[in-house]
């Protein structure tokens, strides 16, 4: 079954005649379990398609449907409500909350959500991530690397079904990248998350079940593997 | 190369300034604010200290700066010829009168040139000074007085000596001007130079001075050549050069010119001020700016990865600073100017002087500014170093506000709940939240000591320091405090029993007064002798016993004259309760005080007599009749302040005996009477006495409606200034509030974005940032609590000391003032700035950062 769903789907900026067609009617299907990724010439729309998918901007035509549900219509609070419960997402420049420590970064949407922190599941998840030494620094304390994982951490903390990464490792080394994709790969199918991710690098699409090329808002070719 | 940078750093500035406009507001208010405050003050401090000067050189009643009083007319040209002298006018002293309205305020009589008459503020305002020979020139009381309309061509009657020749003459007014009786309690007269030649053919002015009187001697008053602290010095060379004996001349310097104690006074308040309102300026200044460089630090940052200097990168700063205040400052001067001037007469009148003061000089402004000045580049001065300090890598990494925490783990696991990281972010940095909780609670303290002061002023309390009843009936020297009070007998038992008559008087309540006189020997020797004793004490703590009481019994108390003085009050029965109510010491036996032979003992600084020891007086005479009373018990004195004769004698003890006591005297002099009426009858019975009084120049009343009024005014007056200074201060903390509130959220938009994207509704995200100013309240409450309110009695207690119309009223009221509106601006703050950086979408946000 298709847990993310596109159906002509625009995403425009600005007014005529200076409208940035930033995505033009795109149609796409992601199953559940997948791991995807996107790439695609910078300003090409990946970011955009990514931020429409978790429900972080609402698309100017067409519809998102997300487990079945259309997001394109709901409100704002609705919207984040919605992805804290449903979707992890992973920014290239981390996004870690400085006052708080690691452990907290990571339980924070969980806490957001006023639900109890499944104690077993996070410990497993920052078990799995090695940040077991880590759990009381504050952010400003780890590395590039290692603040990544704290956010892959926090996007797997609510156990979304989706999990959606904007370039990732862009701002890591190339050994640190290897890491954090390892433990992204790992993590996805170990908890059988959908992912969709963004990369500038061919080797670390090579990876993904899909790849998904986009030019000017548009899906170029899709290749299976 | 120097040269070269400078247009570049100013264009630099320019670009930042125009970028940074709510910034510039900002500052723009706060600069203004704090110059208005400084102008305000200097302009209130300077003129009040000049109306005072004036005041007090009005009563020392001359503004030359020495008199050579008894001169003879050649010595007194010599004088005037010596080079020392700057200007000086020239009086004659005719004779001195106390016949007629005389009796209370003696009537000198002169002759005066326009110099003279200028300097000691008798020149006449209508009319002009004496030329014929009838003719005279006079103050205007004389002929209130004489009930003579004040007008020129008036006849008036005179009769005086001259040299033991008696005149009896009439005078046609030809001048007048007003004076008043309580600086000045004498009656000037000038008649002209004809007239006065005449009265003294014959008299040798050079001989009277030897003798009882003074007759023809001629007054030179100067302004001398050089300073003040070689005033005395050139004097000297003055009375050395010309030859004459300073004794005889009569040398008189103007007290007026070496009291600094009250100057000192204004400017101690002044420099606390000025104090206050520097530091309130300077945490206002210093946020702004420290806010705007750390949200410019990505700016900064680049500036210095191409290559700007730490020199200039302070430059930028500065140059802006310096912009602001070339507006800022001009502004606030006039502005401050303006309510200085506004302000000015109620403070007067608040203080009672009644000597409009010189406008302020110009160099108030260089001041005001030059302060104002100091006070910007101070408080840019570290902002300016952070922006110069910037490093290039860590701009470019830097996020915002959110300072890196200086710790390096943080304990626990409470999680990520609002409340907590709501609290947590307060502390990012603990500078901004110190400056931000400093400028609030200072604010609130000094609301807090201003309304506590004036919600202490105890109106009961205020009132029985003057006024026992409804209305208080004394000789009108009682009213005017212009010298301590001597027993004058104008009271008469029979004006007391009219004043009983009248509808609706209930009491008439008497207090005699007497000078007793009480013999050096027994206790009050002793007592004096331990009063000696603790003095030296006091003065040379190293001596022994014995050396001290070697000095004691060489020292000769003859010098105290062979009495002391006792004050002796009679207090009529109804006082009796009042003086039990104010016993310290001792138990009061209503029937033994009544027998007339014990006494309550009041002040007695020496501490020369005890409850239970015998005192000897005699009243009124040295030589009359003693008599012996027991004291029974000490009263406060300074309770009983409305019915005591105003000033207490030292070395000297006051006592109160029942008015039985007196009425046994041939002639007892009725201080003071107190009228007791029924409420309704008040209003009538004010203008009755005053009818039954009109007989009676020499009687004067007041009500106690009079002290209300006077006391409400001046109370209003006081809370006016008070809060007025107090609004300009709290806002300075509640702005400081707001700006810090709004660049913070600014500054914080992206981190806001991301904790939306990681599921932190909107609601959330105020309920946080509400959380956050909630907690600096908070915090600023907390301090006022703890730390203000000890401040507050502090100050309230320290400023109201010496005044008896105070008592120290613990106060809720400036919390329950300030709080809803502390507490609506914390709410509603931060939800509005939510609001509208929100306008932006997450992503939008968001991508800021890429
Ligand atoms: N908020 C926005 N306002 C205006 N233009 C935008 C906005 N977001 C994205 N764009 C434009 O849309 C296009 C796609 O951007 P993006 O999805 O970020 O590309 P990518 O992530 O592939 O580099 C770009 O031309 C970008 O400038
Ligand atoms: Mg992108």
């Amino acid at each position: 079954m298709a847990v993310l769903k596109t159906e002509s789907l625009k995403k425009y900026y600005g007014k005529d005649p200076n409208t940035v067609k930033a995505l033009d009617g795109v149609d796409l299907e992601i199953q559940e379990g997948e791991f995807v990724a996107v790439v695609g010439t910078s300003g090409s729309g990946k970011s955009t398609l990514l931020h429409m998918l978790g429900g972080l901007d609402t698309p100017t035509d067409g519809k998102v449907i997300v487990g079945g549900k259309d997001i394109s219509g709901m409100t704002d609070e609705q919207l984040t409500i919605f992805r804290r419960r449903n979707v992890g997402f992973v920014f290239q420049n981390y996004n870690l909350v400085p006052i708080l420590n690691v452990y907290e970064n990571i339980v924070l949407p969980i806490e957001l959500d006023g639900n109890t922190v499944d104690k077993g599941f996070v410990e497993n998840i920052i078990e799995t991530l090695g940040l077991a030494e880590k759990k009381t620094n504050l952010p400003n304390n780890l590395s590039g690397g290692q603040q990544q994982r704290v956010a892959i951490a926090r996007a797997l903390a609510t156990k979304p079904s989706i999990l959606l990464a904007d370039e990732p490792t862009g701002n890591l080394d190339s050994k640190t990248s290897q890491d954090v994709l390892g433990v992204l790969k790992m993590t996805s199918t170990r908890f059988h998350q959908t992912m969709v991710m963004i990369t500038h690098n061919e080797q670390i699409a090579q990876l993904a079940d899909r790849v998904i090329r986009i030019e000017d808002g548009k899906i170029f070719a899709a290749k299976g593997r | 190369m120097r040269n070269n940078n400078q247009p570049i750093v100013r264009n630099l500035s320019k670009r930042s300034f125009l970028a940074n406009k709510s910034r510039n507001i900002f500052a723009l208010i706060a600069i203004v604010l704090t110059t208005v405050l400084i102008t305000a003050v200097f302009t209130i401090g300077i003129s009040l200290s000049d109306g005072m000067r004036q005041m007090l050189i009005h009563s020392y009643g001359r503004s030359t700066e020495v008199d050579f009083q008894y001169l003879t007319e050649d010595e007194a040209r010599r004088v005037a010829e010596h080079p020392l002298i700057e200007e000086y006018g020239l009086s004659r002293l005719i004779t001195v009168t106390a016949e007629g309205v005389f009796r209370q305020a003696q009537g000198e009589i002169h002759t005066a040139d326009e110099n003279f008459a200028g300097f000691t503020f008798s020149k006449p305002t209508t009319g002009r000074l004496p030329e014929a020979e009838k003719e005279i020139a006079l103050t205007s009381w004389i002929l209130d007085a004489m009930n003579l309309p004040k007008e020129l061509g008036q006849v008036v009657h005179l009769d005086f000596e001259v040299a033991g020749t008696p005149y009896s003459m009439d005078f046609t007014v030809c001048g007048f001007w007003d004076s008043d009786l309580n600086l000045q309690p004498y009656g000037i007269l000038y008649i002209a130079d004809a007239l006065a030649d005449k009265l003294l053919t014959g008299v040798n002015p050079a001989q009277t001075r030897l003798g009882d009187g003074y007759y023809g001697v001629t007054k030179l008053t100067a302004n001398i050549d050089g300073t003040l602290s070689e005033l005395e010095e050139n004097v000297d060379t003055i009375l050395q050069d010309t030859g004459i004996d300073p004794e005889g001349a009569g040398v008189l310097f103007n007290g007026a010119y070496n009291t600094t104690g009250l100057d000192n006074g204004i400017i101690a308040a002044m420099a606390l001020i000025i104090a206050i309102i520097l530091v309130s300026g300077y945490l206002l200044i210093y946020n702004i700016f420290y806010i705007s460089v750390m949200r410019d630090v990505r700016f900064y940052g680049l500036l210095k990865t191409i290559g700007t200097t730490q020199k200039q990168l302070k430059g930028v700063v500065n140059f802006q600073a310096l912009l602001l205040c070339a507006v800022g400052i001009p502004v606030g001067l006039l502005l401050g100017y303006l309510l200085g001037v506004m302000l000015i007469p109620v403070l007067l009148s608040f203080l009672s002087i009644d000597y409009m003061p010189a406008p302020p000089n110009p160099w108030i402004f260089l001041l005001g500014a030059a302060l104002a000045l100091f006070t910007v580049l101070v408080s840019c001065h570290g902002p300016a170093k952070k922006a110069g300090q910037v490093s290039p890598v860590e701009a470019v990494r830097y996020t915002g506000l959110a300072a890196a925490p200086a710790k390096k783990t943080k304990r626990g696991s409470g999680g990520a709940k609002i409340p907590r990281m709501a609290w947590s972010n307060i502390f990012r940095s603990r500078k901004k939240a110190s400056l931000v909780i400093a400028s609030l609670s200072v604010g609130l303290i000094l609301f807090n000591i201003v309304y506590t002061l004036v919600g202490s002023f105890d109106v009961n309390k205020y009132l029985q320091g003057h006024i026992n009843g409804d209305f208080l009936i004394a000789g009108t020297d009682y009213f005017s405090f212009a010298r301590p009070y001597t027993p004058s007998r104008t009271l008469s038992e029979d004006l007391l029993s009219d004043v009983k008559g009248l509808d609706g008087v209930q009491e008439v309540a008497k207090v005699y007064y007497a000078n007793g006189f009480a013999p050096i020997e027994g206790k009050i020797k002793d007592g004096l002798i331990n009063f000696q004793r603790g003095r030296i004490l006091a003065e040379k703590p190293s001596l022994t016993e014995q050396e001290i009481e070697q000095i004691i019994e060489k020292t000769d108390f003859g010098a105290y004259g062979d009495f002391i003085d006792a004050q002796v009050y009679g207090f009529d029965s109804y006082w009796l309760d009042k003086l039990e109510e104010n016993m310290i010491e001792g138990t009061f036996d209503r029937e033994k005080f009544l027998s007339g032979d014990y006494l309550l003992l009041g002040f007695d600084g020496q501490g020369m007599v005890r409850v239970g020891d015998t005192v000897t007086f005699s009243l009124d005479d040295k030589d009359g009749e003693k008599r012996s009373y027991e004291i029974m018990g000490r009263v406060d004195y300074r309770a009983l302040n409305s019915l005591s004769a105003h000033f207490i004698s030292v070395p000297g003890f006051s006592v109160y005996l029942p008015s039985s006591g007196f009425e046994s005297l041939a002639n007892p002099d009725i201080m003071s009477a107190t009228v007791i009426a029924e409420e309704a009858a008040i209003d009538r019975l004010q203008t009755e006495i005053g009818i039954l009084l009109a007989d009676h120049p020499e009687v004067d009343f007041r009500s106690r409606v009079d002290y209300i009024a006077e006391m409400k005014s001046d109370n209003q007056q006081f809370a006016l200034i008070g809060f007025t200074l107090c609004a300009v201060i709290l806002l300075i903390g509640i702005l400081n509030f707001v700006n810090t509130t709004m660049t913070n959220i600014f500054s914080r938009k992206q981190e806001l974005a991301m904790l939306q994207s990681v599921g932190m509704t909107a609601r959330q995200g105020k309920k946080m940032l509400v959380l956050e100013s909630i907690y600096y309240m908070a915090l600023a409450l907390l301090v006022f609590v703890t730390v203000g309110y000890g401040v507050s009695h502090f100050a309230v207690n320290t400023v109201t000391q010496g005044s008896a119309a105070y008592t120290y009223q613990f106060t809720f009221a400036p919390l329950v003032i300030c709080f809803p509106v502390l507490l609506l601006l914390a709410c509603v703050l931060p939800v509005r700035m939510y609001k509208s950086i929100s306008r932006d979408s997450v992503v939008q946000r968001l991508r800021e950062n890429e």
